[in-house]
């Protein structure tokens, strides 16, 4: 007498699904008992939730299983009989007994067994709490004589239920209340019940996955279809191949539809996330959920759930102070959590805010040149933007030790690198001492997407239209005015702004030519056709031979000969059958060196100190005044002005000049490498001065002559040849010195640096 | 009273017989849907009798008995097959499985009755 082990499986596979779904639902109604927000309605969907649990363990065979759910199953009966109240330990033994059941489902799942735990103890607990026969309290219930009939003959009065202790969160999800009206009925033996049966089935993911590709290949047969019928003279012939147009396209919709869940559903644990955590830590924390009926692909559902979570326990325990640090800084004692998500743009945002105390830049440089992220250097050089972003890097943590929260060996790179890996972006926004706000885009979908098809080089290339920002075409007295060379790298000034190109033909080694031919060749076409396209941040013009049109395209994963590439995304299948390959925009740009690959920081310090001898960098040429010629990163300049002599101003021993309405101070390059023996020659009016920026402040280091701009690979000999420079490097045939643009601003205005201890300590 | 048939006028039709017996009935259209159905009603108000169709898809009668029999809670509920198969082998097989009864299709008001009776679930 066998069951059959396939149905056997299967069964399994949805007493799975079902359970997490309901302890899922479990966790929310206790909490919501827990907060005195409970209905007559709650202690019965947790009871029913249990029951389902502990009926479907016993079909299975899974005793264990089923033996344990036995135990909370009595005293959820009691409960709901009212003969247990509502307290703490119940709450927390209850919860507690719910992780024991998924501990259970989650070995079944993927151990095949139910595992070797011993809940004996947990069990003593919910019997003990079962044997208090304590005086009936009626549970927080509104008065609401309707339902199972219970309450009756409770007093109607408002009795708020036993409120937690201080430490434990208050966990409020604003959630409008979204439970479908299904189960509301007994589900008992009531002649007619309507169950959810009628309105909603469930249907296997993969039958759903596999639709999804039929519709995938069922747009490309109509693409293929329209394009064969457009010079047709049948009108018969097109009337149809519209109609099919248009059906395909609306199956399309209604088959993504389906795959479409709520973000609520992965939502739904958070408050649950939230209380824990927040008790562990002795924090109070207000969670606060908006948007959860913001749909999402259920594939990329199940990505994003382990980042969020990730970044939720962060929030709390990173971001979020205690109860006495908060009261210091004069804000309330519970901190807000806030979870938003909206769709814009044909993307979808997801904002996780906090009101904590933000992230410290400073400690987040200092962490990272600690663990040899980055260099001193270059965290001097890096603005506020890019120091929060620090911490997306592998091996980054900003907590001082290892917490049990969120020190569980994922960390935020882990985050970005599932984010990224579904064509999303992560970026956070800190605002120190008011919070930080982790903000994610995401596709809604990955299976297709709206594209611009270009041409280049006899070939055509899908561009995925979220990262295209606009189109623009030079023709003729334009685009010789408009392209320049800068440092051999072609830009195009638009709307003022400085925006690199990127030629695909060379990129792609479309057409065997260098940069010159290529310019040379596209004065003589008749225009240039440019794609501004966005990656990591950063803009950049794509010029291509010609741009086509936009159309929906079915995306296929590349073979793995190609899979390699970083230039490609992915590949499609064209109206006309033939291949198109997906440009990956930020793979591209990374391959044009426009943008750098922050990976390459995460290299540890000895490895890029090896690698320096190679670095290239834009360096600017200046004569300080003194006599040597000295150099600086360009990347460290924030602009070249020049200033008449008599606008320098003083602010106590400090020259001072007003710059776009702030007080800058002055620092004379001269003064400070001055060597014995060369007094400082007297300054050109108007005065040459390298504006520098860091950290939001600004300082204008006064030189005698700008002289050049330059691309060098350097190579620096480390003995400093005198105060004030790093040291010294041919450039050109003469020798120059690198300034120690840090050193020289601690000397002149040891202010500079005072918030920034990390700099100082470098 | 549940009863378990994926033919849509077969459950009216025992709905109707049933009703006639003064039972309060629920329907489900498969094995599954009968075993869903059982495991999340409602313990205080449990089942007296579930007839179960042998031939339904996604999991036919004697797998549902067999399921439904591997939990104890379930004992109380009787188990009667709806058959058109009335070989012994197969009548020992619905037996063996833990239906407590069979019932031969085609199915009339005197027959469900007196299967009723035997199980002491009708005067």
């Amino acid at each position: 007498m066998t069951t059959n082990d396939e149905l056997q499986q299967q069964l399994i596979q949805d007493l799975l699904i079902e359970s997490f779904e309901g302890l899922d639902r479990f966790d929310r109604e206790m909490l919501a008992l827990e907060k005195g927000a409970g209905t007559t309605d709650t202690p019965n969907v947790i009871f029913r939730v249990i029951h389902t649990i502990k009926g479907t363990a016993g079909c299975l065979g899974l005793t264990k299983i089923e033996s344990v759910a036995h135990v909370g199953e009595n005293l959820l009966s009691a409960l709901r009989e009212g003969k247990v109240s509502v307290s703490p330990p119940l709450i927390n033994a209850l919860l507690a007994y719910a992780d024991a059941l998924r501990e259970m489902l989650r070995s079944l799942e993927t151990e095949r067994h139910e595992g070797e735990a011993d809940y004996s103890e947990l069990l003593r607990r919910l019997q003990d709490l079962n044997c208090e026969t304590a005086v009936p309290v009626p549970s927080a219930a509104p008065p609401a004589p309707a339902g199972w009939g219970l309450f009756e003959e409770e007093p109607a009065a408002e009795t708020p239920v036993t409120p937690p202790q201080t430490t434990v969160a208050k966990v409020l999800p604003i959630m409008p209340e979204s439970e479908p009206a299904a189960r509301t009925g007994s589900g008992g033996n009531s002649a007619n019940a309507p169950s959810a049966a009628d309105s909603a089935i469930r249907v296997n993911v993969d039958q759903l996955d596999k639709l999804m590709n039929l519709v995938g290949e069922l747009v490309l047969a109509r693409n293929q279809i329209v394009q064969h019928c457009g010079p047709a003279q049948d009108h018969g012939l097109l009337a149809a191949s519209q109609r099919l147009n248009l059906i395909t396209t609306e199956l399309q919709e209604g088959v993504m539809k389906t795959r479409m869940q709520p973000i609520g559903n992965i939502w739904a644990k958070f408050p649950r996330v939230v209380r824990d955590v927040a008790s562990e830590l002795g924090k109070e924390v207000q969670l606060v959920m908006e948007g959860n009926q913001t749909e999402l692909d259920r594939t990329i559902i199940e990505a994003i759930k382990d980042p969020l979570t990730h970044i939720v326990r962060n929030a709390i325990d990173h971001g979020i102070e205690g109860p006495a640090e908060r009261r210091a800084a004069g804000k309330p004692e519970t901190g807000m959590l806030i979870l938003r998500a909206f769709h814009e743009g044909g993307q979808v945002n997801i904002e996780i805010m906090d009101d904590g105390r933000g992230v410290n830049i400073v400690r987040v440089k200092q962490k990272a040149i600690e663990r040899g992220l980055v260099s001193v250097e270059q965290a001097g050089r890096l603005s506020d933007r890019e120091a929060l972003n620090l911490i997306f890097l592998p091996g980054f943590s900003t907590a001082e030790k290892v917490t049990n929260v969120s020190g569980r060996g994922v960390g935020m790179d882990v985050v970005k690198t599932n984010i990224e890996k579904i064509g999303g972006a992560v970026d956070v926004v800190s605002d120190s001492g008011r919070g930080s706000t982790v903000k994610i885009k995401i596709p809604l979908t990955l299976a297709i997407i709206p594209a611009l098809i270009v041409t280049s080089g006899g070939e055509r290339f899908a561009i995925p239209q979220v990262s295209l920002l606009e189109l623009v075409r030079l023709e003729d007295d334009q685009k010789r005015k408009g392209i320049e060379l800068l440092c051999g790298t072609p830009v195009y000034r638009l709307r003022g702004r400085l925006l690199p190109l990127c030629y695909l033909n060379q990129q792609l080694k479309l057409v065997p030519a260098t940069a010159g031919q290529l310019a040379a060749d596209s004065a003589q076409a008749d225009a240039v056709n440019m794609v501004v396209l966005q990656a990591d941040g950063r803009q950049f013009g794509l010029v291509v031979d010609q741009i086509n049109d936009t159309e929906e395209i079915v995306v296929k994963p590349l073979g793995k000969q190609l899979k390699g590439i970083s230039c490609f995304a992915g590949a499609t299948i064209m109206g006309d059958g033939r291949v198109a390959l997906i440009l990956d925009v930020l793979g591209l740009a990374q391959h044009a060196n426009i943008v750098s690959e922050v990976r390459d920081r995460a290299q540890p310090d000895k490895a890029r100190a090896d690698q320096t001898a190679g670095d290239r960098q834009t360096l600017l040429l200046f004569d300080a005044g003194a006599s040597s010629r000295m150099a600086i990163p360009l990347s460290m300049v924030a602009r070249l002005e020049e200033f008449p002599r008599k606008s320098v101003e003083r602010s106590g021993d400090q020259e001072v000049i007003q710059y776009r309405g702030q007080i800058i101070p002055l620092i004379r390059v001269a003064d400070h490498i001055a060597r014995v023996g060369i007094p400082p020659q007297d300054l050109s009016d108007p005065m040459q001065v390298v504006i520098y920026a860091e950290n939001g402040r600004s300082v204008g280091l006064v030189v005698g002559r700008i002289d050049d701009i330059v691309e060098e690979v350097i190579t620096v000999k480390r003995d400093s040849s005198g105060r004030g420079t790093l040291g010294s490097v041919v450039i050109k045939e003469k020798v120059t010195d690198l300034l120690d643009v840090s050193a020289i601003i601690r000397a002149a205005d040891p202010a500079f640096y005072l918030d920034h201890p990390a700099t100082l300590a470098a | 009273m549940l009863i378990i048939d994926d033919s849509k006028a077969m459950r009216g039709f025992l709905t109707y017989l049933a009703t006639e017996l003064s039972f309060t009935t629920v329907e489900a259209e498969d094995g599954r849907h009968g075993l869903d159905t059982l495991i999340k009603n409602d313990p205080s108000q449990p089942f007296d009798v579930a007839l179960v169709d042998w031939d339904m898809p996604r999991m036919t009668g004697i797998e549902l008995v067999q399921f439904i029999r591997r939990n104890r809670d379930f004992d109380a509920v009787k188990l009667m097959m709806v058959t058109t198969n009335n070989t012994v082998e197969k009548i020992t097989l619905a037996l063996e499985s833990g239906a407590d009864d069979f019932l031969m299709k085609p199915v009339t008001l005197d027959s469900l009755r007196e299967k009723l009776q035997i199980l002491g679930l009708v005067d």
